[in-house]
């Protein structure tokens, strides 16, 4: 469990802060290696240090998958080991041609030096995790041990365990050898709205049934895999329950028809756009379903009734507004929307929509491929891979244009209307960030969208969008020449071949620009147009190696928090590296009023650093090269209403060069459109919980 | 039919109080023509082909209608025609023929199999089919007007009811393979039935014959005779189809008089 630790700041000026009770500051430090070759001569060297570790065993082949969209290329997938216990999220992806490698990507932790054997056996862990979950949670499997990146030592022997409880999967991540909570996150990839089922708009499809005595089952046996979509009849009981583990679905569960002449609009759209994606996935990129070997795929319809919504719709949103595909049941569940006039848009049955069922299965794909993990930056992609390809099959089977049925740019608008939920042309109409500038509540884990898995999740969105339609963006200006929508699949496929094979789970938005333009230079060539698109695209929503440390904040400019007094503003701030790692000695923050003046400062050491800034990585000084540190803070400007807010890093890089960097003003404004419910003073009430 | 068959009679009796009124001033060397009274003549032919056809039956498959559709080409072939008959007064004269001809009909099959996944994406399937085969069967009833255009040659025009019976083959049904993701479809086979139906049509048509003996000679002979016979349908869905039969025949062969 996390404490707040809150320090009081001299001069009448508060800068505070919350952070997990676990790390000493001065401990050891998590070095992760992130590897982004391309390069002959990069690859080169990293070959021939893949080859070594895989030699000494830290690395370990977990699977081989050929190129489904180039001949001759197979993928490798290497997961790093530390005394025989996988370290987390630390995989290396090696695209092969024949004997040469072409490209590696991922990453690998070169210090990891603590000891194996834990204090806590699985027994006492699985206590740990049912006592954190709830009696009413289930474990799925026994708890494995594994090397998390962070910690005291800067690395932590860790229980990982899966609970299924109640419409959730949460992950724990749990300290071995304390039985502290190192990490816990939910699996549930959700699409953050809801929509209008087809059956209201009336159009009609063919739907692959099973017949038998009873009559007509949603069990389409005409595919490859098994297709199966069972209706839960609104019972929310019995979903949760499903979902948990705690019960089995039947045959009788399957969704039926009397005369084979559906009429259950939630029904049919979740079974037919099921077998629609699987059917481009395959016809696209040669995919053969979520695992690529045909896994079943399992939805449920009608989880709760629509008219519930005001008891249930909180605890279970994916059961209402939302959809969401639970990793460890592989299954997708289907919202049945909500009673109109509850929201500001309508939301019909979630699975009305081509684009929602594509996006959710995406997820499943994405869990047996990059496995990109679901929060911050490596969430956003995991998010946008989803919105890609559900946008791709759009396209696929619907003719381009606006309104219900046709193929767009926009998520989710056949069930929410009017507009959707997001948009990859323009995804500041939505509120969400177009540019790394506007990035939003990366270290959010738990307050904000995962990290702003949904938010962030429109600059690669709008990347994608701008390596295919071109034009001038937004807010950077910068002109794109895209292929052009008649080869939007050039860009689908170079996509899916850089999110399916090279990225890894903690990949971020420079691994994606890396692999994406790795991929388009193996399918189209180098100096092809689509690889020209992608780098423009990239360039243009501002992911590009950085030149030098960056500083960054979210929100920006910060407004007031409702209810602090004194007047106190919350942000995150990110610190940003370029292609070298950055080891940070100490800062300080300077406060100035609203005149611009100076009215004081706070100097940090390193271990504050630490302390503070360990919500976007391994809590530690040196910044990994490429990587980030951010820090949720909170602060004061001595009853002041109005004023900014700066920092002065100190540091050295990789090199041994010194290098101090001074972030921009952010300006701290009076007055709030947050709702923020947190105590006066103080983190320990959860924060920002109720932004969106 | 009847009035064609009542204006081709009405023209051999003319003809044959025409001929009649003639025939003093042509003298056969061998023989009156008026002495013989009974003609018999057997003929092999060419019959021309008929008009080609199509047959075709919708069909439901995957909860759409889709459909198939047979064009068969009625190719011309061999016939044997056989007729007897004898003055009845004057030059004009009553016949009864019988011609029987036989040939292919190959097909070429073509389908629309609707998509498991999606409507009006229909897949085109085709082949040929062969095997197929017609036959027609025809009693001809013949009004004729003899005319002696010289002692050794005598021409007849004839014509009146023909009786065809008539056997087509047909494609009745279909099977096709398919397999995911089903964008294409292949025929596999094809089964046939053969048709019969049977319709009155007309025939009419000239014979020349020259006699070298007194009994005997050659002539040669082109009639049409046509009808179209309604056959019932492709496996039935379609209820039937309606097929032009008979032809043009062209003709040669002995000729016995009496």
């Amino acid at each position: 469990m996390k404490r707040a630790i809150v320090v009081t700041m001299v001069l009448g000026i508060g800068l505070q802060w919350q952070a997990s009770a676990r790390q000493d500051p001065a401990a050891g430090e998590a070095d992760a290696l992130r590897i982004s070759a391309t390069t002959a001569a990069s690859v080169e060297e990293w070959d021939a240090r893949v080859e070594l570790w895989t030699d000494t065993g830290e690395l370990r082949r977990l699977r081989v998958t050929p190129d489904t969209l180039l001949p001759n290329r197979i993928h490798e997938r290497l997961q790093q080991f530390h005394d025989g216990i996988p370290v987390f999220g630390a995989v290396v992806t090696r695209q092969l041609r024949g004997p040469e490698t072409v490209s590696i990507f991922g990453t690998v932790h070169t210090s990891i030096d603590i000891a194996t054997t834990p204090r806590l056996s699985a027994d006492e862990a699985r206590a740990t995790v049912q006592a954190l979950a709830g009696p009413a949670a289930a474990l799925d499997g026994e708890p494995q041990l594994i090397v998390f990146p962070g910690g005291a030592e800067g690395y932590t022997l860790c229980y990982r365990a899966t609970a299924l409880a109640t419409g959730d999967e949460t992950t724990f991540l749990i300290d071995a050898n304390t039985g502290g909570v190192v990490l816990r996150f939910s699996n549930v990839k959700q699409q953050a709205a809801a929509g209008r089922a087809t059956g209201v708009l009336g159009d009609t499809k063919k739907i692959s049934a099973a017949q038998t005595a009873g009559g007509f089952f949603a069990d389409d046996r005409l595919r490859p895999p098994a297709v199966l979509t069972f209706d839960m009849r609104g019972d929310a009981a019995r979903t949760v329950a499903v979902l948990e583990g705690r019960q089995t679905l039947a045959t009788s569960d399957l969704a039926v028809d009397t005369d084979n002449d559906w009429t259950d609009g939630a029904a049919v759209d979740a079974h037919v756009y099921a077998g629609w994606t699987y059917d481009y996935l395959l016809k696209r990129f040669g995919r053969r379903g979520l695992d690529d070997r045909n896994l079943p795929i399992v939805s449920l319809v009608h989880p709760a009734r629509r008219e519930a919504f005001a008891t249930l719709g909180r605890q279970l949103p994916t059961f209402f507004d939302n959809a969401g595909w639970f990793s460890a049941r592989r299954m997708m569940v289907y919202g049945v929307g909500v009673p109109r006039g509850t929201a500001s848009q309508d939301y019909n049955f979630m699975s009305g929509a081509l684009d929602v069922v594509a996006h959710e299965l995406t997820h499943g794909v994405t869990d047996f491929t990059s496995d990109l993990l679901y929060l911050n930056e490596s969430g956003a992609l995991n998010e946008a891979f989803s919105d890609i390809v559900g946008t791709g099959a759009e396209f696929f089977y619907q003719q381009a244009g606006t309104g219900p049925l046709r193929a767009d740019y926009l998520l989710g608008e056949d069930i929410v209307t009017p507009g959707g939920i997001r948009s990859m042309q323009s995804p500041r109409a939505f509120g969400h960030p177009d540019h790394v500038r506007l990035r939003c509540c990366v270290g959010l884990i738990e307050e904000l969208d995962r990290g702003g898995v949904h938010i962030n999740s429109g600059i690669p969105n709008n990347a994608f969008y701008l390596a295919v339609e071109g034009g001038r963006h937004a807010t950077s200006g910068l002109i794109v020449e895209g292929v052009g929508s008649a080869s939007r699949d050039q860009i689908e496929r170079v996509f899916y071949r850089a999110f399916a094979f090279m990225l890894s789970p903690l990949s971020n938005f420079l691994s994606a620009r890396a692999a994406t333009i790795q991929s388009a230079r193996d399918l189209y060539g180098a100096g092809s147009r689509p690889e020209r698109a992608i780098t423009q695209a990239w360039d243009a929503v501002g992911v590009a190696p950085r030149r030098s440390v960056e500083v960054s904040f979210w929100p920006n400019p910060a407004a007031s928090v409702t209810g602090c007094r004194p007047a106190c503003w919350d942000f995150v701030a990110s610190v940003l590296t370029p292609p070298s790692a950055y080891t940070i000695s100490g800062f300080d923050a300077l406060f100035y009023d609203s005149a611009g003046r100076l009215i004081g400062g706070q100097r940090f050491g390193g271990g504050s650093f630490v302390s503070l800034f360990e919500r976007c990585g391994p809590p530690s000084t040196r910044i990994p090269a490429d990587a980030e540190a951010c820090a949720l803070l909170r602060t004061s400007l001595g009853g002041r209403t109005s004023g900014a807010i700066s920092f002065s890093f100190r540091g050295t890089l990789a090199n041994g060069a010194r290098l101090d960097v001074d972030s921009a003003r952010l300006p701290l404004r009076s007055g709030s459109s947050l709702d923020q419910d947190a105590e006066p003073t103080g983190f320990s009430a959860p924060l920002v919980t109720r932004v969106r | 039919m009847v009035r064609i068959c009542s204006i081709a009679i009405l023209l051999m009796i003319l003809a044959a109080d025409a001929a009649r009124a003639q025939a003093p001033q042509a003298a056969p060397p061998s023989g009156d023509a008026d002495t013989f009274r009974v003609y018999v003549s057997v003929n092999g032919a060419i019959q021309s082909a008929a008009a080609d056809f199509a047959d075709g039956a919708a069909t439901r498959v995957h909860a759409e209608d889709g459909r198939f559709e047979t064009t068969y080409a009625a190719g011309g072939g061999t016939t044997l025609d056989v007729s007897g008959g004898g003055r009845v007064w004057r030059a004009l004269g009553v016949s009864v023929g019988m011609t029987r001809f036989s040939a292919a009909t190959p097909g070429a099959f073509s389908a629309s199999v609707p998509h498991p996944f999606f409507f009006n994406q229909a897949r085109s399937i085709s082949g040929d089919v062969t095997g197929l085969t017609r036959e027609e069967v025809v009693v001809h009833l013949q009004a004729s007007g003899v005319f002696p255009v010289h002692p050794r040659v005598q021409l007849a025009l004839f014509g009146g009811p023909a009786f065809f019976r008539v056997k087509q083959g047909l494609v009745t049904s279909y099977t096709y393979s398919e397999s995911y993701p089903y964008d294409e479809a292949a025929l596999r086979s094809t089964t046939t039935s053969t048709a019969r139906a049977s319709k009155t049509g007309f025939s009419a048509g000239v014979d020349v014959a020259f006699y070298f003996l007194r009994n005997l000679g050659v002539g040669a002979v082109i009639r049409y005779a046509g009808t179209t016979v309604t056959l019932p349908g492709g496996a039935g869905t379609a209820g039937s189809v309606d097929v032009k039969v008979g032809g043009t025949q062209t003709g040669a062969g002995l000729r016995v008089r009496f």
